[in-house]
């Protein structure tokens, strides 16, 4: 894992793939956004101050301030931790259940295997943001929701990847050997097994980071996600989208937030797909 | 042929089958009080009570379901809450200013996506392919409703190119009601101020909506081309003498076309949720406007009978490409 990730340095070294090392760049920033928001907020995120309702952006207030007189870049820095959390989340709960969902049909066969993949085709027949807007409308409208909601959409992504992992391990030879030499039980399945299927799932979930931010924002956006006064950023496009047309900054700045934090993991994910694929290696 | 058709079939028939099971287990077994859900959070008791007799939440599940079922294919989605009429009425009412902007959106990305792809192929690591590559890592990046609040403020706010919402101009007279898709029925009826106005108002939300598309269909068609330039079959098209424009149409793009045609199919998935926050953004008054109101006041069977509906929508594009593949690629009729 440790040399996995410093081996992403080798290609997005600036020179070589400069879009990747930008989308390094741009997470790194969002990541240490996430950790030091409280020290780096100017105000905080959900100070009220009437008398400075919707100023433009200033020294004072470089985002602007917000219907409530809040301080906009405050807002945005706090919420870069809530969807950075959100996406971790979602992320970590989709790959679990996937995982497991899909492990389990690869290792069984037969006809729990045939139904787990039916009902994955059938979970990948919704529009996603259309079926994880009528899980978290079930739920109840709120940021846990919302993302269980989407991680209810996602796993069947995940248990596909898990399975074909699975089944072209469980016939190599060295899974083979291990059993003739008496391996057997949990020791096979999670050192043999699954320590070698979850490179190519760890992969997926790092390029998935960016969507799950862009749904969670979404879903937020249409009112199912964080609640008022929450920082999230697609609730406050949502709650200053009315003021688009006279106070412009107070639904742009978290919509750049967004923008920025989604491209970055976009970026990185190129990069790797461009190294991982040798016939577009240069 | 034959073969293929009915497994295609039969598989699309099963995951059907799985969508309608997973918004009842959804809807019914999940929430504590499924009669509640259904009421909504502002239910006094005894409505709840009324609901539960109406749909017979108090019947054993398999009862249930089974009245369930028969209702679904019966095409009855059950009242929304709010509009206190059936879904099915209010989705009829709300569906073709829906379905013309997303076939407008649709055939944008399409016609556009792929010319740019081919460029992109042909011209590789030029000025041009980078700047659709930025232009396409851009598209994903953004969020619809983003796209859209930034075009509303450069294309009307500032330019005035624009209207900011809307579907007509309540001033203009609407073209003679044929279809009830005014592009459509003005073009038909060759009203030609009416015809203008339809653009004028479609352009913003269908740029919005097709802009992500446009980015991976582009993308798709740029890589599936670069692999089919290195296959064999191209450098004997080319050294019999072939021109590079039959090279490439009859020979590249073709064999290029399933994986296009492939994300095409999903990319519908895309525009079918994206049309839910662009309709908001622009005041289009169609399916995804009334999705929006439905769940600001937690309408589970409105939203529940869009959700079923645009699963069934997809899924039939997607048997569609299914059967497309074999009118490009021959082979996999046999397969």
């Amino acid at each position: 894992m440790i040399e996995g990730l410093f081996g992403i340095w080798r290609f997005v070294r600036p020179s070589r793939n400069p879009l990747g090392f930008l989308g390094v760049v741009l997470v790194a920033g969002v990541a240490i956004c996430a950790v030091m928001a409280p020290m780096l907020a100017p105000y905080s995120p959900y100070k009220v101050e009437l008398a400075a309702r919707l100023h433009p952006p200033s020294w004072e207030h470089p985002f602007g301030t917000d219907e409530l007189g809040r301080d906009i870049l405050s807002r945005v820095l706090v919420g870069t931790r809530i969807s950075l959390q959100a996406a971790v989340v979602i992320i970590g709960l989709s790959v679990i259940l996937g995982t497991l969902l899909g492990t389990m049909g690869a290792l069984t066969g037969g006809w729990v295997d045939d139904v787990l993949m039916r009902l994955t085709d059938s979970f990948l027949a919704f529009p996603y943001l259309i079926f994880a807007m009528l899980v978290s409308a079930v739920l109840g409208p709120s940021l846990p929701n919302a993302m269980l909601a989407i991680s209810v959409t996602w796993w069947p992504w995940y248990a596909r990847l898990a399975r074909g992992q699975v089944l072209s391990i469980k016939g190599q030879l060295y899974v083979e050997a291990a059993r003739a030499v008496g391996v057997g039980g949990m020791r096979l399945f999670f050192y043999y097994l699954l320590r070698n299927a979850l490179s190519p799932l760890i992969v997926q979930a790092t390029l998935d980071v960016g969507y799950a931010i862009l749904l969670t924002s979404s879903l937020s956006f249409i009112g199912l996600g964080a609640q008022p006064p929450t920082p999230e950023w697609g609730r406050m496009v949502a709650d200053g989208r009315q003021y688009l047309l006279s106070y412009w900054w107070v639904p742009i700045f978290p919509g750049l937030a967004i923008f920025v934090t989604v491209l970055g993991f976009n970026l990185i994910g190129d990069a790797i797909r461009d190294f991982a694929d040798p016939r577009t290696r240069r | 042929m034959w073969a293929y058709f009915l497994r295609r079939l039969g598989y699309t028939l099963v995951t059907l089958w799985g969508l309608t099971l997973i918004t009842f287990v959804l809807t019914r077994v999940v929430p504590g009080d499924p009669a509640r859900t259904a009421a909504g959070p502002q239910a006094r008791q005894e409505q709840v009570e009324e609901v539960r007799k109406l749909y017979g939440l108090d019947k054993p599940l398999w009862v249930q379901y089974g009245v369930y079922m028969r209702n679904l294919l019966r095409g009855d989605f059950g009242k929304s809450l709010w509009s206190k009429q059936p879904v099915v009425t209010d989705i009829k009412a709300y569906f073709l200013p829906t379905l013309e902007l997303g076939v407008f959106a649709g055939v944008l990305f399409f016609t556009l996506g792929v010319p740019l792809g081919v460029l992109s192929a042909v011209y590789r690591n030029s000025l041009l392919d980078h700047g659709s590559r930025l232009l396409s890592l851009a598209g994903v990046s953004l969020p619809v409703f983003i796209l859209g609040l930034l075009l509303q403020l450069v294309f009307y706010k500032l330019l005035g190119w624009f209207p900011a919402g809307g579907r007509f101009d309540p001033f203009v007279s609407p073209p003679q009601h044929l279809t009830g898709l005014y592009i459509l029925d003005s073009l038909l009826t060759g009203n030609w101020k009416a015809l203008a106005c339809s653009l004028h108002h479609i352009f913003l939300p269908a740029v919005t909506l097709a802009y992500g598309s446009l980015a991976v269909v582009s993308r798709m068609t740029r890589a599936s081309l670069l692999e089919v330039f290195g296959q064999d079959y191209i450098k004997t098209a080319r050294a019999k003498g072939l021109s590079e424009r039959a090279v490439l149409l009859k020979h590249a793009l073709r064999n290029a076309m399933v994986p296009i045609l492939t994300i095409t199919g999903l990319q519908v998935g895309s525009l079918l949720g994206g049309v839910l926050l662009v309709e908001v953004i622009f005041s289009w008054p169609g399916l995804g406007t009334y999705a929006y109101t439905a769940v600001t006041v937690l309408d589970v069977n409105a939203i529940m009978a869009i959700t079923l509906i645009t699963g069934i929508i997809y899924t039939g594009v997607n048997f569609l490409v299914d059967f497309l593949y074999t009118v490009v690629d021959p082979r996999i009729r046999y397969q």
